[in-house]
């Protein structure tokens, strides 16, 4: 639906296209981050960049994969954020919605949920622009800003470290 | 093409293969059931995913994102303030550090603070504490990173006066939304690692608002610690817009030689 937007399109068209593409943002942020609340909080926090930073916008690229482009750095930005305070760092167990009752639920594949957190940033990052949002490999390389092969091989690591993830868990007891 | 290469196996799972590559890798798995077997493994995997996550397009969007996507300044009763639960485990604790600061002041933020909406939690969340420090997260730390005192109140964390300290850092004081009650609290970002150090943190009590209004937070609710530890930190004036914006748009990095 993106790619119909013209040059012309005027902000209130733009406003409805950002509200039209929250349910992929958030969807995407959701494969980013387990929890409901911060994934929202993220989109929150993206679309707010965006808003600030419409001009840069090219009708090259539709205005979702480059709203993608925003969520990936506002999540690079919090996880390297994290990553400066260890004690925040949550231990997979401990992370689960539990008790939160808004939380939204939907993602209830925990063990999905576990192995994709033990990706590297950028390979989880591969994941969801491919696997969850079905962006093509070209897309997702303009999204990320690399070449085609480095996507490729980010995501060729990331679906055999998950295979292998779920299938040990699968053969548990 | 090497059919028995991992990208190839991945490139015919997505479809990325054109029709000949596509026919060559097909022939290759009708004679080898090992690449079969990996590329059911794979369609599987990528079913899984879709499972976990497309329910997410049949959510309700929250009020608070299609406020922000149109613009954010339509605030009304739909508009929520986005509250931490209990959810997050890791230790969090209000941190008064006054004991730092001394002197007194008077100073007016201007700080409008929004109804919120909902009881199921509070902001502890938003401060966590590492080692012997407290520090922002979640969306206090970006709000503290990127909001200015002028934006429109979105329902989060709202900043309201910006400075240079005498110890060369900026800092901001800010006020969120709890389950009972509104906080105050100042943090100063740390050269060191980028971090907003939150130095004081404390409750203001607000009767709540039936009609559902706004309020205005100024001087006389913010507390007599905020307004201290402003004055013991402050290095000359607050910052006006323009500075507050240049400084933010620096990425709260300390001109060299300010100090």
């Amino acid at each position: 639906m993106d790619g119909q937007v013209e040059t012309t399109a005027g902000v209130d068209d733009v406003h409805a296209m950002i509200v039209a593409a929250l349910p992929r943002l958030r969807r995407f942020a959701r494969s980013l981050s387990r929890n409901a609340h911060d994934a929202d909080d993220l989109v929150q926090l993206a679309v707010e960049r965006a808003l600030r930073r419409i001009d840069q916008w090219r009708p090259e690229m539709s205005l979702v994969n480059w709203l993608f482009g925003i969520v990936r750095h506002a999540w690079l930005d919090e996880v390297r954020a994290r990553q400066r305070r260890a004690a925040v760092f949550v231990p997979a167990e401990a992370a689960d919605d539990v008790g939160d009752s808004s939380a939204a639920s939907t993602v209830e594949n925990l063990a999905l949920q576990r192995a994709l957190a033990r990706l590297p940033d950028e390979q989880r990052l591969a994941v969801g622009l491919v696997l969850v949002e079905g962006l093509s490999y070209k897309e997702a390389a303009e999204v990320m800003q690399v070449p085609i092969g480095t996507l490729t091989s980010r995501l060729a690591r990331a679906r055999l470290a998950l295979a292998a993830m779920l299938t040990d868990q699968a053969g548990a007891p | 093409m090497n059919p028995h290469d991992d990208e190839t196996l991945l490139a015919y799972v997505d479809d990325e293969l054109d029709a000949d590559a596509r026919a060559e890798f097909e022939s290759a798995m009708a004679s080898d059931a090992a690449l079969a077997v990996r590329v059911a493994e794979q369609k599987k995997l990528r079913a899984t995913l879709r499972a976990a996550f497309d329910p997410v397009l049949r959510e309700p969007v929250p009020e608070r994102l299609e406020a922000v996507a149109r613009g954010g300044t339509k605030r009304g009763s739909g508009t929520l303030v986005p509250i931490r639960g209990d959810r997050e485990k890791h230790p969090s604790r209000p941190v008064t550090r006054a004991a730092w600061f001394a002197a007194a002041a008077s100073l007016v933020l201007g700080v409008v603070l929004g109804q919120r909406l909902g009881s199921h939690g509070d902001d502890e969340a938003w401060v966590v504490a590492d080692a012997d420090e407290a520090v922002a997260s979640g969306e206090l730390a970006s709000v503290l990173s990127t909001r200015l005192a002028a934006d429109p109140p979105d329902g989060g964390p709202r900043v309201g006066l910006s400075f240079l300290s005498k110890s060369g850092e900026y800092c901001r004081t800010f006020t969120m939304a709890g389950a009972a009650s509104v906080r105050a609290g100042l943090a100063c970002r740390s050269g060191r690692d980028g971090r907003w150090q939150v130095r004081v943190l404390e409750s203001i009590d607000l009767a709540p608002t039936p009609s559902g209004g706004m309020r205005t937070a100024s001087s006389d609710t913010l507390p007599e610690s905020v307004r201290r530890a402003v004055d013991a930190a402050i290095a000359g004036e607050a910052l006006d817009a323009a500075g507050e914006a240049a400084a933010r748009d620096a990425g709260w990095e300390p001109a060299s030689g300010a100090r």
